[in-house]
């Protein structure tokens, strides 16, 4: 081995003393390449000894070191002469593409730049789009880009690239829906708009749909400040917002297709305060979370509208007019018995009719309030669709007890009444305890009428004398009998009959009789009779 | 006479009773009890009549044609 080494040596400096004049001439880089057996990038006496090594020898494909240096097919004393000019050179590696980013196949927009890393610097670097920038082992492609499908090709002195990407128009953003700064409500909804649509858009708060060239971002949100941040694959964006609560309609008084009247207050309930309240008809007071809105209100059919901040609400009803009360019967405190009815005069017909007591029946304006009451104080109360009432009356004790004569111009079983003085005055009359109706006569004893008028009002019956019935009594008492039947209020009945008898109150002055008197004056009388025929002239 | 009879009449009213029968104006007495010229006194008592009397008479006959013809006892 020992004496190979020095062969080596010897020939080596013959070899590099016959070469030396062409071993500062540039060489090609795959011929220093190959002179380099030993891939260390120095060609030097290891690469000689390498191929002395191997003279003689056929080269073996895919060896670690070829010391076929000229690539002939012989290791000989040419691979020598190679490798010996160009002893004490420097061979530069080749220069390897490593990675790329953005990744290949991936999306760029066109101003997106592309970055190629090599293992060593790279040179003689082109590229088919693209503007390239070299440092170190990186080379940087700046757009813009054509958008579409970019088919990139690097090449460099040792190699090319083909890179494939998708080149889209970048998104910028262009303006907010509301505006940054303004009040908006926690179910709102932000709209962004871009001037290209946006990728890869994320939100702080709330929930992204991406349509086109616009982003909403929907709630809801928490009350108070929002610093909303939008990112997308091309920027990013902050707005800012005050966040109020939603205010959503919760109920209203009286529901909705429901019969009002023209006065009525129609109150609806929202579950915040309401702000920029509006109705079609009517006035609004806002008090909290009600508005109340009060007439008058036309008559008829209402569709009623009310509109705030944050939405509308539409509602039907009937309005009517109010009914009120007019008057009533029998007088307020008055004295009622418990089956006396008590009616009431509207000036609409009443509708919903109640009452604390006793049965109501409406008949068109009027209610007709019908016992038995309880005796004593009664509270009545009654209550209608657009109102209440009460009043006061006393109630008395069942009436049970029947009416009574209490005194008259005969009594029963009078006997010498006087006959002339009542024929006189023309009348008889009977008092009785209370008010009472019925009807009345005067008959003889045998039952016939005896002709006079019988009349009953308030608390007295009277019987009127008619012109040539006067009660007998010049030549003999006759008895009468007044007859009759009454009931009070409370339907309490009495039966008249009061006998009397009148006295013979003869005057001595003669008198006339008749055919018709002759029998009931002369012959029934008690006392003898004297009669003088006379003729007139 | 007529004031005659009136003072009779005032005089005895609780013995007897006087009265007038115009013969014009009531035919039916005047024929069923046959009152004949003016003027004519019948008596009746008890629904019977006893009897009659007439002509222009002084009171105290005429007083006693009465008592004549009527039963006292009862007055």
């Amino acid at each position: 081995m020992k004496k190979l080494i020095c062969s080596v040596l010897t020939l080596s400096l013959a070899l590099f003393v016959l070469t030396a004049s062409y071993a500062e001439e540039d060489t090609d880089i795959d011929i220093l390449r190959a002179a380099d057996v030993n891939a260390d990038g120095i060609i030097d006496i290891l690469d000689l000894v390498l191929v002395a090594g191997d003279l003689g020898e056929t080269p073996i494909p895919d060896q670690p070191f070829n010391s076929d240096v000229n690539g002939d097919g012989n290791i000989n004393i040419l691979d020598l002469v190679v490798v010996a000019n160009h002893l004490g050179k420097t061979v530069r590696p080749p220069v390897a593409f490593v990675s790329v980013d953005p990744a290949i196949d991936s999306e760029i927009t066109v101003d997106d730049s592309i970055t190629l890393t090599f293992d060593n610097p790279p040179e003689d670097v082109t590229v088919s789009e693209g503007v390239p920038t070299i440092t170190d082992n990186t080379v940087s492609i700046a757009g813009p880009f054509t958008p579409g499908t970019l088919e990139l090709t690097i090449t460099w002195a040792d190699g090319s690239q083909t890179l494939n990407y998708t080149v889209r128009q970048p998104a910028e953003f262009m303006r907010a829906e509301p505006e940054s700064g303004a009040e908006i409500t926690t179910n709102d909804t932000i709209t962004l708009t871009f001037d290209h649509p946006p990728e890869n858009v994320t939100v702080s708060a709330g929930v992204a749909t991406i349509d086109g060239n616009t982003v909403s971002i929907a709630g809801p949100f928490a009350p108070g400040t929002l610093e909303l941040t939008i990112t997308w694959a091309d920027g990013t964006q902050t707005l800012s917002y005050t966040i109020r609560p939603f205010v959503a309609f919760v109920s209203v008084d009286p529901e909705s297709e429901t019969e009002i009247t023209t006065n009525d207050s129609i109150t609806l309930t929202f579950d915040n305060p309401p702000e920029d309240v509006t109705v079609s008809e009517g006035v609004p007071t806002i008090t909290d979370n009600t508005v109340t809105i009060t007439g008058p209100f036309t008559p008829g059919t209402l569709e009623l509208t009310i509109t705030w901040a944050d939405g509308s609400q539409t509602l039907d009803y009937t309005i009517r007019q109010p009914v009120a009360f007019v008057s009533i019967e029998p007088t307020i405190a008055s004295e009622l018995t418990v089956d006396s009815p008590i009616t009431l005069t509207f000036d609409n017909p009443p509708t919903d009719v109640t009452v604390n007591e006793g049965d109501a029946t409406i008949t068109d304006n009027t209610v007709t309030i019908t016992g038995p009451f309880t005796p004593g104080t009664l509270e009545l109360t009654i209550t209608w669709v657009d109102g209440s009432l009460t009043f006061t009356y006393t109630v008395a004790e069942p009436d049970t007890e029947a009416p009574s004569i209490t005194s008259g111009t005969v009594n029963n079983d009078d006997t010498d009444v006087d006959a002339a003085e009542i024929n006189s005055s023309r009348l008889i009359e009977i008092e009785f305890s209370e008010e009472v109706s019925g009807t009345i006569a005067l008959q003889t004893e045998a039952g016939d009428n005896v002709g006079w008028i019988g009349e009953i009002e308030g608390n007295k019956a009277t019987l009127e004398l008619v012109k040539g019935k006067e009660l007998g009594h010049k030549t003999t008492s006759v008895t009468y009998v007044i007859v009759g039947k009454v009931e009070d209020a409370a339907g309490n009945e009495t039966d008249i009959n009061i006998t009397f008898t009148t006295a013979i109150t003869y005057d001595g002055i003669p008198f006339e009789v008749t055919d018709e008197t002759f029998d009931t004056l002369v012959l029934e009388s008690k006392l003898p009779v004297v009669v003088e025929s006379y003729k007139d002239g | 006479m007529a004031p005659v009879v009136a003072e009779i009449a005032l005089e005895y009213k609780d013995t007897f009773v006087v009265v007038k029968l115009n013969s014009g104006s009531n035919p039916k007495t005047i024929q069923k009890y046959r009152f004949i010229g003016h003027p004519t006194y019948l008596v009746f008592q008890d629904g019977q009549n006893p009897g009659r009397f007439g002509g222009v008479i002084p009171k105290a006959k005429f007083i006693q044609e009465v008592f004549d013809l009527i039963d006292v006892e009862e007055n």
